[in-house]
């Protein structure tokens, strides 16, 4: 066995020795072994991520692990219309763009294992919490390791799985398994159209190889010329509908319209799940999903431009509801689905690059302030209404500058991480070829209007919890250090995170990231050149949108007070806080109905569809054992008598032969 | 050794009928093992001879049987469900009053053994049909109030399907002027039938299969066969595995009449997703768990069928697949829900404290005292709902993958069941596993663990793993698909 390319398989198979260790033995393990024993096989994990970085940094391909199994039967015609078995190998590849994703997976994941360690202190389920986050952790690195579409659909759904068991974790109230499940539910959604995706790819490309497909539009493709070596040319219908289909699928797992309604119930779930799973990692998938099938949606301009469009009015939507939220998570739900659809917006613009980077600055700023909430929330006795919070600055030193950084980063205040990735959105978008000659400027104003609000509920946040003087009842108190250090080291990452993608005009190669992502997920053809001048002029006025959103926000609590009366009373208020009705829209639209035909289904197929043949079944019990429908003159009855003697002469006739 | 294999469960069983307690579980256990460990010898030795010897001459009736890859695969799953069945039901504490469940699922063990090796097709009909006498015995034996009722429909429906099986064989013989019913000779014969003929005997075929698979809207006796019957689920288990009507239409209809499939493929695949669909859609709202697991039974046949409707290869392969493993873990669910039952159960011979053990949300929140129990439950219901990783996807998926090489409308009509399967799964969990505590019941025991752990290593190993069993299904499944000039 070749060691040199197996080892970066063994990414996922630590976390997953560990799922079964700590389900097996963990309750008979005292605290904090099963966390510590959890934490230090994800670290092994960034370990090997590292040393595969390393390993895959000079490599131009991709490095194929050599332990490969058949998975899935399948069959292709050959030249002559011959059937040739060619089965699905369950394998899986790293590269430059799978590496950036290990890296964030368990680099993060570890720091969010330990601090779990001081915030899951004294629960019962200690030991089976650590299982499914590693449990976690290992499906989440088969779905950015896999070199096809059906392995990566293992992780993708297996993460659904984890996702499920986390938020509906203290499973005792209704609540969170409501949530829990309605997670999963709305993820099969999408999951269903991502299998269809699958299904076209099929047929149009005869594997589901995601290299071999990605390689197979060659080198040089350009738009309207091109035909490339299958036969799929640029725009075509099946390579536009198949990219729809995954649209809709990694609209499911990131939480995109029309598929967004989990996300902010999913927050049932102890804090650092949000943190972990439905902000820094699992929630991002989608945005992996479109950039490892850059092929596909760089040649599908229709369906790339779709992809801007529902990330844009996702963003907006996301930002839209967070303004008004009233808990201090579901600020950072909302503000998720919103970022999310920044991301989107990258990658439908075609700079695969500057999605990556959102998950990547994302990922730290967003899994800070998660953390930062977690500690808040910890040490205000449980508490999560931001009103009755406030003055928490003094209280909890740490917690609140590490919350400032991640606030200040998220609105994108130069120079923290925020900035710089949001700053590439913008203008990627801006010179997008998928823009048209419309969509792309429109879409830019929305982003920029997104970054305004965004600001603006951030210091919402941010100042409701810690500015002011303290509303709330508890003695609230500073988290030990096994949580402060991950907070530390999250903010740190927080600040300098944008530097790994700085803006072209700065130099020809300061911009680490796109050039490493050069090979792994290249930007779509066609991009506009916008001259320095204009370029400067998008960074202001960016960077004036996220001063003018915190300044605004400070008039407006300074103007209302904590509780804002002033306008969240007014109808745009309450249409905030209800997140502009969406969910109330599917229970009327689509969940009532569903239930009821399903019951009427029932009911109709119990005792409805009995009549025929069942009717004379219940005649038969009814009449007990008597005779009286065998003589009731009953055509059918007499068929059956003629039909049950043909068996038994049948029967008879095969046991005479035998002897 | 093939006849061993098949006749073991039935030789046992009558000698079983002479025994009492104990010793009967045990000769009965012993024989059920026997017949899956020398089914695994032929899988392992690779032995795939065809023994032939003429039955009934005259009649050009051959006693015909051969275990190639796809027939092995359903083999090994029947016998060793058979076995784990049959020692869970002896770990039962109202084992004893059921003890003609032992011969009964030997003899159905036999039956089904049959039917996978038979390749003639009047031997194919006797075991089909003979198969069913056990199973309507052990429902009419040991069923529930409302037993006769079910009894009737269940043999109403399948003896009407059976004979018009009966009557298209011996038309194909006749029409294709075969000296015998040996599959290998009818197969090249049948297919230079004129597109009617082959279209009417082909019906007559699916008219049986349909009714076994079930199809809609030949479906309606599944239900209450399963919700009348013994709450243990031993014929359950029993049922399950005896869903061959996708196997006789891979076996048989298909390659004797590939015009008549092709030109009835695309209604068959609509019918097919909307059992799919229908079953799954059902099960939402059903209120008892024999029930729900009757239509998320009747929703994997629909799956089934479409695999096997798509005429592709890697349908199919999948559908077949799909066939072999659901036997494992959809069983277990039977199992599963009668574990549940002894334990909520005060009096299995009430109606109704039994009744109320098998509705669904009558007891809350079980997870609290038997997390492991729910872990258990949890992973068999998400191989059923072809959740990846485990056994339950890679039936499914290929199936859709297959189908949607076919007829992309139709796969998209069944893949929205992936939607309303993990719906009424997860809830119906939920309901039992979760919430708030109503109240407790006793963790699994050793006994539990050693019926539960074989299936869960099944489960999980042929889900990520599954190329052993893929494997023995392709050569079958590739010369089928080849006759029936599948993309």
């Amino acid at each position: 066995m070749d060691f040199n390319h197996n080892l970066f398989a063994l990414m996922p198979v630590l976390p997953l020795l560990g799922w079964l260790v700590l389900i097996v033995w963990g309750k008979n393990m005292k605290e904090p072994t099963p966390g510590i024993l959890a934490s230090s096989l994800v670290f092994l994990s960034f370990v090997l991520a590292v040393v595969g970085f390393v390993q895959v940094s000079p490599m131009k391909e991709p490095l194929l692990n050599t332990l490969r199994w058949d998975f899935l039967p399948m069959w292709v015609s050959d030249a002559k219309g011959v059937l040739v078995s060619k089965p699905l190998q369950f394998g899986f590849a790293l590269d430059h763009l799978s590496s950036i994703m290990t890296l964030i997976i368990t680099g993060i994941g570890f720091l969010i294992h330990v601090f779990a360690i001081g915030y899951m202190h004294g629960d019962k389920g200690f030991s089976r919490f650590f299982a499914y986050l590693n449990f976690f952790i290992a499906m989440m690195l088969i779905l950015v390791l896999a070199d096809s579409y059906p392995v990566l659909f293992i992780g993708w759904e297996g993460v659904g799985v984890a996702s499920y068991l986390l938020i509906g974790f203290w499973y005792t109230d209704v609540k969170n398994s409501d949530a829990a499940r309605k997670a999963f539910i709305v993820n099969r959604i999408g999951d269903a159209f991502l299998m269809l995706g699958m299904f076209l790819l099929f047929m149009t490309f005869h594997t589901l190889n995601i290299h071999e497909i990605n390689s197979s539009f060659g080198s040089v493709v350009i738009p309207n010329v091109t035909t490339i070596s299958t036969g799929i040319a640029f725009g075509s219908p099946p390579l536009e509908l198949a990219a729809l289909f995954l649209l809709l699928g990694a609209a499911g797992k990131s939480a995109q319209l029309p598929l967004s309604t989990w996300l902010p119930d999913a927050m049932a779930g102890p804090t650092p799940v949000s943190a972990l799973i439905h902000a820094a990692t699992m929630v991002t998938a989608g945005v992996y999903l479109v950039a490892r099938s850059h092929g596909i949606f760089a040649n599908a301009p229709g369906a790339s431009s779709w992809v801007m469009w529902i990330g844009a009015l996702t963003a907006v939507y996301g930002a839209l509801s967070a303004i008004a939220q009233t808990d201090i998570k579901k600020i950072l739900a909302y503000s998720t689905v919103s970022q999310l659809g920044y991301m989107f917006i990258a990658v439908g613009s075609g700079a695969y690059w500057v999605g990556i980077f959102h998950v990547a600055t994302h990922a730290f700023f967003k899994a800070l302030l998660f953390l930062s909430s977690g500690s808040v929330i910890h040490a205000v006795g449980g508490e999560q209404d931001v009103r009755q919070m406030g003055g928490l600055r003094e209280k909890l030193p740490t917690t609140h500058i590490v919350s400032l950084i991640g606030t200040l980063a998220i609105a994108g205040i130069i120079p923290l991480a925020g900035f710089f990735s949001k700053d590439a959105i913008l203008s990627s978008v801006f010179t997008s070829p998928f823009g048209g000659d419309f969509s792309g400027y429109a879409i830019w104003a929305i982003g920029l209007i997104v970054a305004f609000l965004t600001a603006g509920y951030m210091w919402r946040w941010y100042s409701l919890v810690f500015l002011g003087t303290y509303r709330g009842h508890a003695h609230p108190h500073e988290s030990s250090s096994v949580m402060t250090v991950p907070l530390w080291i999250l903010a740190a990452l927080s600040v300098v995170g944008g530097f790994i993608g700085l803006p072209h005009f700065l130099g020809k190669n300061v911009n680490w990231l796109e050039g490493f992502l050069e090979e792994a997920a290249p930007n779509a053809l066609g991009f506009h050149e916008i001259p320095l001048w204009g370029e400067l002029i998008l960074i202001a006025l960016a960077l004036a949108a996220a001063v003018g959103g915190i300044l605004f926000s400070r008039w407006i609590i300074a103007r209302d007070g904590v509780n804002s009366a002033g306008w969240i009373a007014t109808r745009f208020g309450n249409a905030s806080r209800k997140a502009l009705f969406v969910d109330q829209t599917y229970d009327i639209a689509v969940s009532a109905p569903a239930k009821f035909i399903s019951e009427q289904l029932e009911l109709a197929d119990t005792h409805g569809l009995d009549r025929g043949i069942g009717a004379l079944a219940n005649g038969t019990a009814e009449a007990g054992a008597s005779l009286s429908v065998w003589q009731s003159g009953f055509v059918r009855a007499y068929a059956i008598a003629v039909l049950l003697g043909t068996a038994i002469l049948v029967g008879y006739l095969a046991l005479r032969s035998f002897a | 050794m093939i006849h061993l294999i098949i006749f073991i469960p039935l030789l046992f069983a009558l000698i079983g009928l002479f025994l009492r307690g104990q010793a009967r579980a045990s000769i009965s256990i012993f024989a059920a093992l026997a017949s899956f460990a020398l089914t695994a010898v032929v899988w392992i030795a690779k032995i795939d001879t065809v023994y032939r010897t003429p039955w009934i001459p005259g009649a050009g009736i051959f006693y015909s049987v051969t275990f190639d890859g796809p027939s092995l695969l359903l083999a090994l799953v029947a016998t060793l469900m058979t076995s784990i069945t049959l020692i869970y039901f002896s770990n039962r504490k109202d084992s004893q009053q059921a003890e003609g469940m032992y011969p009964l699922a030997l003899a159905m063990l036999t039956g089904l053994l049959g039917i996978f090796a038979a390749r003639d097709l009047i031997l194919f009909y006797v075991f089909f049909e003979a198969t069913l006498v056990p199973s309507l015995f052990m429902l009419g034996l040991y069923g529930r109030k409302n037993r006769v009722r079910a009894l009737t429909k269940m043999a109403l429906y399948t003896i009407f399907g059976g004979l018009l099986m009966l009557v298209s064989i011996i038309a194909t013989k006749l029409y294709s002027n075969s000296p015998s019913f040996d599959f290998l000779e009818l197969f090249g014969r049948t297919s230079q039938l004129d597109l009617e003929t082959q279209t009417w005997l082909f019906l007559g075929f699916v008219a049986a299969f349909a009714v076994k698979l079930p199809l809609f809207p030949l479906h309606n006796w599944l239900p209450d066969f399963h919700a009348e019957n013994h709450s243990s689920g031993v014929a359950d288990v029993m049922g399950t595995l005896y869903k061959v009507g996708g196997y006789g239409l891979f076996r048989f209809a298909l390659p004797l009449f590939p015009a008549a499939a092709q030109n009835l493929q695309w209604v068959f695949m609509f019918l097919a997703a909307f059992t799919a669909l229908y079953g799954a859609w059902i099960a939402f709202s059903s209120k008892d768990f024999k029930r729900l697991l009757a239509y998320a039974g009747l929703s994997h046949m629909g799956l089934v069928a479409l695999g096997m409707f798509s005429l592709n290869p890697i349908g199919m392969a999948g559908a077949l697949f799909l066939l072999a493993f659901q036997g494992v873990y959809s069983s277990a669910l039977f199992l599963i829900v009668g574990m549940l039952e002894e334990r909520l159960n005060k009096d299995v011979q009430n109606e109704k404290t039994t009744s109320q053990a098998l509705e669904i949300g009558h007891v809350r929140g079980l997870a609290a005292s038997a997390p492991a129990f729910a872990g258990v439950a949890l992973v068999l219901w998400f191989a059923s709902i072809g959740v990846p990783g485990l056994a339950g996807f890679i039936g499914e998926f290929s199936v859709f993958l297959g189908a949607y090489q076919a007829n992309p409308w139709a796969t998209a009509l069944a893949v929205s069941t992936v939607i309303a399967s993990a719906a009424f799964a997860l809830t119906a969990y939920q309901r039992t596993w979760l919430e708030e505590t109503t109240t407790t019941i006793p963790e699994l025991n050793a006994r539990d663990w050693f019926v539960l752990v074989p299936i869960l290593a099944v489960t999980v190993f042929f889900g990520v793993f599954s190329g052993s069993a893929l494997k023995l299904l392709e050569p079958s499944v590739q010369a089928v698909a080849g006759l029936l000039g599948g993309k």
